[in-house]
């Protein structure tokens, strides 16, 4: 039975990837940060065989590490790791002469930078032993410079265009071993990135969910240059 | 005969002298001040011989040294032509092993926030001049494949940093303001050609 690492499997489309995962037989080490938050442990609950949750706060070297050792007593491999774990802020509209707030920017990037290494790290000893060794990362059109057009968003943009270099640049060192990255832009879906849930968005978790799953199981890119997919299978330019 | 004011800004000083030198000898007046924080005062500037007399130093972090750093740059100018900002704290990070997340958010820290708080710091005596911002840069941390190993962090911040640019391109430009990425051999006379 294949084993996938999911992180920020709390709700939104880290839950929803939990559930699909567990859906098609997969054992799930599903991360969980809000431990108030109910829908994982109940979800969980239904796959007592399958799923395991484990506290994970990607923005900690600590939590990760516990987490990575938890996950060692669990199982001798992961095949799949899904990076989804992400933060965003309530002062996105803040410009260059409003008066930035620098504390915030490092908070985001700490999490969807820094965090994503973190997690590649301190499992790889599982990961090496995976047999896909597939590392899916959710970033966002965000990250595009290039197609860029946004006055303000300044921590999370800057966050998810570093991400993305991140991910070339691990698929460059880690290609080599085996590795298969998969970069992914969700599309603007009904979740929870503001801190309360989006109802006024495009899409449900669910159907993004279905398409970045079909995606990261694909093989159609494989040996090809990085290249960052949304939803619809479209390539975003770095 | 009317100046050109040019605010040569980083955390090197070698480097700020190398182009602040550059820049009088094509004519403009050239102020020289290093930025520097807590967390990257240790880096480079402090171990790199004497300043010349009125290179100017502040913390960005610290309303009072920005105030002090202000009114030492009013003595000479009350209007900034050009911005040269030239920021690039380089620390090797490898995965399966050297990933340190402190040395991550220190170069996230030098290499894009410092330059972002400096460009909003010195846009108010911007407003009545020629309203250029350059931003030296090293195209290696482009999101070309195979640069060799060892630049994760520091590429990663390089891409937040250009990332942060386009925003501030995308704010500003409609007010007149243009922003140019150079890269080039400091010690050639050509990369002021590039202003």
């Amino acid at each position: 039975m294949p084993t996938a690492l999911v992180s920020g499997a709390d709700r939104g489309l880290g839950l929803a990837l939990t559930k699909r995962l567990l859906e098609l037989g997969w054992q799930v080490i599903a991360g969980r940060y809000m431990t108030d938050w109910h829908e994982l442990p109940e979800l969980a609950s239904q796959y007592k065989d399958n799923a395991f949750v484990i506290p994970l706060d990607i923005s900690s070297d600590k939590s990760v590490y516990s987490a990575a050792k938890l996950a060692e007593a669990m199982t001798d491999a992961i095949d799949l790791v899904i990076h989804n774990a992400a933060v965003s802020t309530r002062l996105n509209d803040i410009g260059i002469t409003d008066g930035l707030d620098y504390k915030d920017m490092k908070r985001i990037y700490n999490v969807n930078t820094i965090g994503m290494l973190r997690v590649t790290e301190a499992f790889m000893n599982l990961t090496d032993a995976g047999h896909m060794k597939t590392q899916c990362i959710i970033s966002s059109e965000a990250g595009s410079i290039e197609r860029c057009e946004r006055k303000a968003w300044y921590g999370y943009c800057m966050s998810k265009a570093a991400l993305n270099m991140g991910a070339l640049r691990m698929y460059e060192q880690l290609r080599p071993d085996g590795y298969i990255f998969k970069l992914f832009h969700p599309g603007w879906m009904k979740t929870y990135m503001s801190g309360v849930k989006n109802d006024a968005a495009e899409l449900e978790a669910d159907e993004v969910a279905e398409a970045a799953l079909n995606y990261f199981m694909a093989t159609e890119d494989a040996g090809k240059p990085l290249v960052m997919r949304d939803w619809q299978g479209k390539e975003w330019p770095w | 005969m009317k100046l050109n004011y040019a605010v040569v800004v980083g955390d090197q000083y070698p480097i700020i002298k190398t182009l602040s030198q550059k820049l009088q000898n094509a004519g403009w007046t050239a102020i020289e001040v290093i930025a520097a924080t807590e967390q990257t005062e240790d880096l480079n500037y402090l171990d790199c011989g004497c300043f010349s007399e009125g290179t100017v130093s502040f913390n960005p972090w610290y309303e009072q040294s920005i105030e002090e750093m202000l009114e030492q740059l009013k003595t000479v100018t009350t209007r900034i032509d050009m911005v040269v900002t030239c920021f690039n704290y380089y620390k090797e990070s490898h995965l399966r092993g050297s990933i340190e997340a402190n040395e991550m958010m220190k170069m996230y820290e030098a290499n894009t926030l410092v330059l972002l708080r400096t460009i909003e710091i010195m846009l108010p005596l911007m407003v009545e001049g020629m309203k250029k911002i350059v931003i030296v840069t090293d195209v290696k941390a482009r999101m070309v494949k195979g640069m060799g190993n060892g630049r994760i962090g520091y590429d990663m911040s390089l891409a937040a940093r250009d990332m942060s640019v386009k925003i501030m391109s995308n704010a500003l430009q409609s007010e007149g303001y243009t922003f140019q990425l150079i890269e080039g051999d400091l010690e050639d006379d050509t990369i002021c050609q590039q202003l």
